[in-house]
Formats: C-alpha cells, sequence, structure tokens
C-alpha cells in the first residue's frame, strides 16, 4: 500500500472544517455565479445531526460482517466526533449566546435554506454577518491541533 | 515531476475522465442519468473546495484527496454494475419501499435520495450504505443497495435488507429524533444498555473479551441493531425470520463484537417480538399451512428458548413498547408496514410451488378476459419459506434454488401487474 490505512480515512472533522470554510467563501464572494447550495444544504444535514445529538453514533457495518474494528481507529472516531460537536457548542454560544440549542438549530435550519435556495437577499444583513461569523468560528474550531 | 496542487488538481481531472468513460455502457438502473450527474457535482465541489486551501492546510488536503478517491471507487462500482449479477425483481421491490420510507415528504426543498444498486463479491456484502444522515461534499445523498454476487437468485434470503432499511430510516433527519424517543431509548430501557457501567459489568459477566476501548463502541452500537431486527421484521414481515435464521445461525451466536449485539440475543428478541405479532397462530389455524407455519416460527422458538438467560438484554415489556411504537410509525408510510396476508392466498400460493409453479399468476377466462390479482412481494417471499418448510407427500418440495427462482418470477409478475394497474388508472382504462 502506498500510504498508511489511516491517513485513507476520511475524517469528518476535517471534512465539515472544509464544508464550513467553502459555505464561508460562497457567503463573502457573490460574484461567484456558479450554484454551490449544496454546502448549504450538507450544513443543514450537520445541524440536523447536532439537533438529534447522534454526532458521535458510530457508522453501522453491514449486517453480516464480522470484521473486529481497529481500538486505535474507533479512538479516533470518537475523538473527532466529539470535538465537532464541541465546535458546534463553541460557535453557537460565541455567536448565537442567547438562544437555546432548540432555538439556534431551527434558526440556522431557515437561514441555510433560504441561501440554498438563493434567497439569501431576504436575510437581513445583520443576520448574514452573525452566519459569516458561526461559520468563521466553527472553521477555526473544527481546525485540527 | 508535480507539485501537491499541481498533481491534485490533474487527479481532478483523471477523475473527470474516469466519469466520462461511464457514458459508454448501458447500466440497469433507470437512476443512471442522476448518478452520473451527482458524481460530476461531488467532482466539482472537490475541486471547488481545493482552490480555497492554502498549500500548508496539509489535512484539509489530505481529506480532499481522500474524497476524490472515495468518488472514484464509486465511479468504478457504478461502472461494474450489471443487472445480471444481483436479483433486480427484489431490488425494485425494496427501491419502492426504501424511497417510501427515506423521501423527506414534508420538505419539498430537500434533495431527493438517489438509489444504486450493485452486487459485490464478498458473501457477507449485503449492506445499504446510506448518505442521508451524512454531511458532505455531496450534492443529493445516494443510496446504495448490495447484494452478495453468489446469492443472486435467493430472494429468500433478501429480506435480511430489511434490517439495513432501519439503519436507513433512523438515519434520515426527518425521523431521527422521533425514531430515537419513542423506540430505540424505550427498547433498550431498563436494561444494562441503559447504563454504561451496569453494561461494563453485563460483558465481564458473560466473560467479554472485547477491547476496553471498544465497550462504549458496543453500548453506542447495540441499540441501533436490536432496533433494526424490529423494523426488519415488521417491514419484511415472516420472511424476515427465515432469512435471519438462514444467515445468522453460521456465525458464533454468542460471540461479543463491538459492532453487533451476540446473535443468541437477538434471536430471542426477534423471537419474542414474533410471539407478540402472533402470526404463528393465524396461519397455523388454516389446515394447509398448520404443520409448515409451525415448523416455520419453531425452528426460531426453540432455539429462543435455550439462550441463557444471561444473554436475555432486554425487558420484555419494553420490547412490546418498542414494537408498538415501531408499528404506529411504519403506518404513518403508506404501505411499509407489513399486511400479513389472507391464509388462503397464501396457501395457494405454496400449493403453486408445490408443483413448481411460480406463486401467482393472471387467470384467464374461456372468455379470454384477464383478472390479476394485487400480492405483495413480501406474502409471496413468506409463501416461499412455507412451501420449504413443507412435508408434502404428494409433491416434494422443489430444491432451495428452485423455490428462489419461482419465487423471483413471482415478484416480476407481480411487478408487471403493478405497472399495468397503474397504466390502466392513470388513463382510465375500463378494459378487463
Amino acid at each position: 500500500m502506498l500510504v498508511s490505512e489511516d491517513s485513507r480515512r476520511s475524517r469528518p472533522l476535517v471534512l465539515y472544517g472544509i464544508l464550513a470554510k467553502s459555505a464561508l467563501s460562497q457567503l463573502n464572494d457573490s460574484r461567484k455565479e456558479t450554484d454551490r447550495s449544496a454546502y448549504f444544504q450538507n450544513l443543514i444535514r450537520l445541524i440536523d445531526l447536532y439537533r438529534s445529538d447522534v454526532l458521535n453514533r458510530p457508522a453501522p457495518k453491514a449486517v453480516l460482517d464480522r470484521r473486529p474494528s481497529d481500538p486505535r481507529s474507533v479512538l479516533r472516531e470518537r475523538n473527532d466526533a466529539e470535538a465537532v460537536r464541541t465546535a458546534l457548542i463553541r460557535a453557537h454560544k460565541i455567536v448565537y449566546p442567547s438562544m437555546t440549542k432548540d432555538e439556534v438549530v431551527e434558526h440556522l435550519k431557515a437561514a441555510f435554506l433560504k441561501i440554498s435556495q438563493q434567497r439569501i437577499d431576504e436575510l437581513p444583513v445583520i443576520e448574514v454577518m452573525q452566519l459569516k461569523k458561526f461559520l468563521e468560528e466553527l472553521t477555526t474550531a473544527l481546525k485540527t491541533p | 515531476m508535480f507539485a501537491a496542487r499541481e498533481y491534485r488538481i490533474q487527479e481532478c481531472e483523471n477523475v473527470r475522465d474516469l466519469l466520462r468513460n461511464t457514458l459508454r455502457y448501458a447500466y440497469s438502473s433507470d437512476s443512471s442519468k442522476s448518478v452520473y450527474i451527482e458524481c460530476l457535482a461531488r467532482l466539482r465541489l472537490i475541486e471547488d473546495a481545493f482552490g480555497i486551501l492554502e498549500d500548508d492546510e496539509e489535512d484539509e488536503l489530505q481529506e480532499l484527496s481522500n474524497q476524490l478517491s472515495e468518488l472514484s471507487e464509486l465511479i468504478g462500482r457504478v461502472e461494474r454494475s450489471r443487472i445480471e449479477e444481483f436479483s433486480w425483481p427484489f431490488a425494485l421491490a425494496l427501491q419502492n419501499l426504501a424511497v417510501k420510507i427515506c423521501a423527506d415528504h414534508k420538505d419539498p426543498t430537500s434533495p431527493p435520495p438517489l438509489f444504486f444498486i450493485s452486487a459485490d463479491d464478498e458473501l457477507t456484502s449485503y449492506r445499504i450504505i446510506t448518505e442521508q444522515g451524512k454531511a458532505g461534499l455531496i450534492s443529493s445523498p445516494l443510496f446504495s443497495i448490495i447484494f452478495p454476487r453468489s446469492l443472486k437468485n435467493f430472494v429468500l434470503l433478501h429480506p435480511i435488507l430489511g434490517h439495513e432499511l432501519g439503519h436507513a430510516a433512523i438515519s434520515a433527519p426527518q425521523h431521527t429524533l422521533l425514531l430515537e424517543q419513542n423506540v430505540l431509548r424505550p427498547l433498550v430501557a431498563k436494561s444494562p444498555l441503559n447504563d454504561l457501567i451496569r453494561f461494563k459489568k453485563w460483558l465481564d459477566r458473560v466473560n467479554s473479551n472485547l477491547d476496553l476501548d471498544l465497550r462504549t463502541e458496543a453500548s453506542l452500537s447495540w441499540p441501533e441493531e436490536l432496533y433494526c431486527d424490529l423494523f426488519g421484521l415488521l417491514l419484511m414481515g415472516p420472511s424476515y425470520v427465515g432469512a435471519t435464521n438462514s444467515l445468522l445461525r453460521p456465525f458464533k451466536t454468542r460471540s461479543i463484537s463491538e459492532s453487533h449485539p451476540p446473535s443468541a440475543t437477538r434471536f430471542w428478541v426477534i423471537a419474542h417480538a414474533v410471539n407478540q405479532l402472533g402470526w404463528r397462530e393465524f396461519y397455523a389455524k388454516h389446515k394447509k399451512l398448520k404443520q409448515p407455519a409451525n415448523k416455520y416460527f419453531d425452528s426460531l422458538t426453540n432455539f429462543a428458548n435455550q439462550v441463557p438467560r444471561k444473554f436475555r438484554l432486554l425487558n420484555t415489556s419494553q420490547i412490546e413498547i418498542a414494537l408498538n411504537e415501531l408499528q404506529l410509525f411504519l403506518q404513518t408510510v403508506p404501505s411499509a408496514l407489513f399486511e400479513a396476508p389472507d391464509p388462503e392466498l397464501v396457501a395457494t400460493m405454496v400449493s403453486r410451488l408445490l408443483t413448481t409453479c411460480p406463486p401467482v399468476a393472471s387467470e384467464v377466462s374461456s372468455k379470454l378476459t384477464i383478472r390479476n390479482r394485487i400480492v405483495d412481494f413480501r406474502s409471496i417471499l413468506f409463501a416461499g419459506w412455507l412451501t420449504w418448510m413443507s412435508t408434502d407427500a404428494k409433491n416434494p418440495v422443489p430444491t432451495f434454488i428452485n423455490l428462489n427462482r419461482l419465487c423471483q418470477r413471482g415478484i416480476l409478475q407481480q411487478s408487471a401487474v403493478d405497472k399495468w394497474s397503474a397504466f390502466k388508472e392513470k388513463n382510465n382504462d375500463v378494459r378487463p
């Protein structure tokens, strides 16, 4: 094998960081002509995972798959999932300190949905600024040490 | 020599070429065009993301390479998907169920799930990979339904995929909270699975040698696996019993893994649920079905009765609560909950199968009037299993492979009948 098995495995922690950064870049550059609503649809899915508190749920194995897992990767995945949860809580507390978890989930989902439908004009400027701040905080918090 | 960034751009180009090449072939699924468009959209998202990263963001660049590699694997699977390698009548029937369960009907803006069906070489490859509960560089979430290639015609074993649809349902954002609160938590309430300290003690009591780091993993994975067995049972009906019994029994029934509870525990839970559903009593009342129905359900009950007390991990009244809640959930999805067919219909299908005829057929009268009957594919599978359990002195039971082929024909026939009925309804055709 050319590189180690570990480095070939996708890391949601890093992937969500890229997602937040890409969405932020999309918001910052309104001249971009291409439709990248997928970023915001994916952020909605991430927020849903946060709402249901299932970020740390292990990905199920196939029903007949009995190959043992590697404890090191299991541990890393668990730590990564916890880091994603912590990053979301951190960004929530910094940008929307007065909102509860349910309120922030509903607020973000509604805003991301509008953006994904190219209806960003319907959002007040202050709200767009808050969204940018949220994505900035999330990107920073998801940076691997 | 390439600089790192240049090489990655080249890799994106290579994957684009791979994708372009897939256009040369004809595919089984009518969704192949949508899958092609989705792959192209993912490639563009990856390319865009490469564009915003700095050269020193090594983890991120590595992650994008991994995403590109996963996309390349997906394209490879699309290219190698062959209709001859899996039972497509069953696959399409399953896909119809999956669409109803997993599409977000309440939110029309959410992208519809795409389906992709393929066969894998591993004997244990039964799987549904779902991306609905996953965020990433994807445009529309993809459902990959995977069959073991060697079991192509064995439709009587395929109901095990009902378990996998359970995972798909709970990962769909619109269902996660509801299934979590109404089914999964009640299912494990009052059991060691509800309390990590108790669970770890239980693992010691059954002499588990599970690695310490994997014990927490097991406590998180097992509840969902047990819920999925109930889901598979209620979705696929009694044929789920035959499929799981046949496919799980060869594994050590008391072995502990971090991903799945011991099969002994699972069979005991399934047996308790089957008992609650009353299928045995319902079918054993029919004269022609008494023997096969008793034999069929006995094989599960007898095994479950031998499961040592310490492996009976859940509280029985909690299983019943979860089962009821899951029934309520499935009732909200049109045609998802298995409805026990009339025993007379099942007996007719068994009789036909025993004479090596497909279980269902159109009736043509002397005046050439055609009469079709709508039969759910899950009822056909149940009839197939009861036929396999029959000890009919007059008609020897067909071989298992032939029985499977006959049932597959039945499913195909029914899908044609469904299409014909839908066509007639749409065109307001009153001809018989």
